[in-house]
């Protein structure tokens, strides 16, 4: 006899079955469009309405007392209360008026009613940026029968990654260990990328959007947990995942003072945080590209707009033309050595 | 270029670095640097490609090259972010325990 309820495990798999063959996500509207319908819609996207959010930057009081909705800006569309005859059937007529008089009311209450929703499906986008920079699997569980995962000298499984931080020195990549911590802080810093830009956001929005971005992270982290790393029970995966919330929140930290205090001290937190501290051969050079791409990637999240990036158009660069402005020969190389130079060791 | 170069190299790069009091000494990039001083890179191609990054680092060199907006580093949600950062990393390693602990107490209440 069929169970009546799926396990926990097979659902988490039908899940990531059904994930990689789902087509790409259409651009997120809060509904379809028709063609017969789009006139009706003012013309918006699923974000931050732009209007609105011009309206709070000019003047900051506005949002603070409740106004009736604004007649739509462009002229081609109908008041947002008339009407809708030729709306399509499987939606109830006006239903959809009501959704769009929320969202573009200036009302704070109503604008905040819808942003949680909006914010979820965006950062899911934001959140598909930053994993797209690092991925891996593990092909000894997949082989028939499946065996254990290798190790490396720390007892972390070794996968076999795709994406230049995990690529081998010898191949033009990072050459990083392919393992699970080394997935979350590539992921984790391109996260704190975005989080530094969500921070520019209106103070009301800017919490929901920097909380689902993290939701999206954990929700990732932990399948990644359960899937390839063999933990079904929920008290292991809690632990790792209260260290990684634990990393996080110190990341955060280290790359801010980073950014307040130079690239010397977000170079010193990067090597803690990507390159686990580690004394490797040529790590400093690493650590150089890295803080590179870091700062290159700020400034082009710096110079979008808040639509662009509440619309999830967001893609970061390629690391690998950074490489060429880390090999630019420093001044000091040729410069003769004094005294007060060699400070740094005495007392030691 | 030679180990004694190299050796001086890193000796200056230690002596410019900036001093981190609040992680522990062997997550320091001072302990590396160290490390790097008492056993040179063998590879002299190597390691004048590390010192030619630690002192691209020193002079802020990716800070000029790709200057941040005005509106990134005074963000709207919170314009005093930064700065109360600033502050806060310049006076948590000099406080006492009795110090911290009223911080934290005091922090239990904020008034909007």
């Amino acid at each position: 006899m069929a169970a009546s309820s799926v396990c926990a495990s097979c659902l988490r798999a039908l899940r990531q079955q059904a994930r990689t063959q789902l087509p790409a996500p259409a651009p997120r509207t809060a509904f379809k469009p028709t063609a017969q319908r789009q006139h009706l819609l003012p013309h918006r996207a699923l974000s931050t309405s732009p209007r609105a959010l011009n309206e709070q930057h000019r003047s900051p009081t506005a949002s603070t007392t409740p106004t009736p909705p604004p007649p739509p800006s462009s002229s081609t569309n109908p008041p947002s209360n008339a009407p809708l005859s030729s709306s399509s059937p499987s939606t109830p007529a006006g239903f959809d008026t009501l959704a769009t008089t929320l969202r573009d009311s200036t009302a704070p209450l109503l604008r905040q009613t819808t942003e949680p929703y909006i914010a979820y499906g965006s950062t899911a986008t934001l959140f598909r940026a930053c994993a797209a920079q690092c991925s891996y699997t593990i092909p000894a569980l997949l082989a028939s029968p499946p065996q254990p995962p290798p190790k490396n000298a720390a007892e972390e499984d070794v996968g076999v990654g795709e994406g230049w931080w995990v690529t081998p020195k010898p191949n033009g990549g990072l050459g990083l260990d392919v393992t699970f911590n080394t997935w979350a802080q590539v992921v984790m810093l391109h996260m704190y990328l975005l989080t530094v830009r969500l921070r520019c956001f209106p103070a009301v929005h800017a919490p929901i959007w920097h909380q689902n971005l993290l939701d999206h992270f954990f929700y990732a982290a932990e399948d990644r947990m359960a899937v390839w790393h063999g933990m079904s029970a929920r008290s292991v995966r809690n632990k790792y995942l209260k260290d990684l919330w634990l990393q996080w929140r110190g990341l955060l930290l280290s790359y801010d003072e980073g950014l307040v205090k130079g690239d010397a001290v977000l170079a010193a937190a990067v090597w803690r945080n990507v390159f686990r501290a580690q004394e490797g051969e040529g790590v400093v050079g690493d650590v150089g590209t890295v803080v590179g791409y870091m700062r290159r990637e700020l400034g082009m999240l710096g110079g979008m707009s808040d639509l662009e990036v509440s619309e999830g158009r967001v893609v970061f660069g390629r690391p690998e033309g950074v490489g060429r402005l880390v090999g630019r020969e420093s001044a000091w190389m040729r410069r003769s050595f004094v005294a007060e130079d060699f400070k740094g060791v005495e007392g030691k | 270029m030679s180990r004694q170069q190299l050796t001086q190299h890193y000796t200056r790069i230690l002596t410019r670095w900036p001093v981190d009091l609040l992680r522990p000494e062997e997550r320091s990039f001072q302990h590396l640097l160290r490390q790097r001083i008492q056993s040179p890179p063998t590879d002299s191609a190597v390691g004048g490609k590390e010192v030619n990054a630690a002192y691209l680092l020193l002079d802020n060199t990716f800070t000029k090259q790709f200057p941040l907006p005005q509106s990134l580093m005074k963000p709207a949600s919170n314009p005093n972010h930064y700065t109360d950062l600033a502050r806060e990393l310049e006076e948590a390693p000099s406080r006492t325990w009795f110090g911290n602990f009223a911080k934290r107490v005091k922090n239990m209440v904020r008034f909007k």
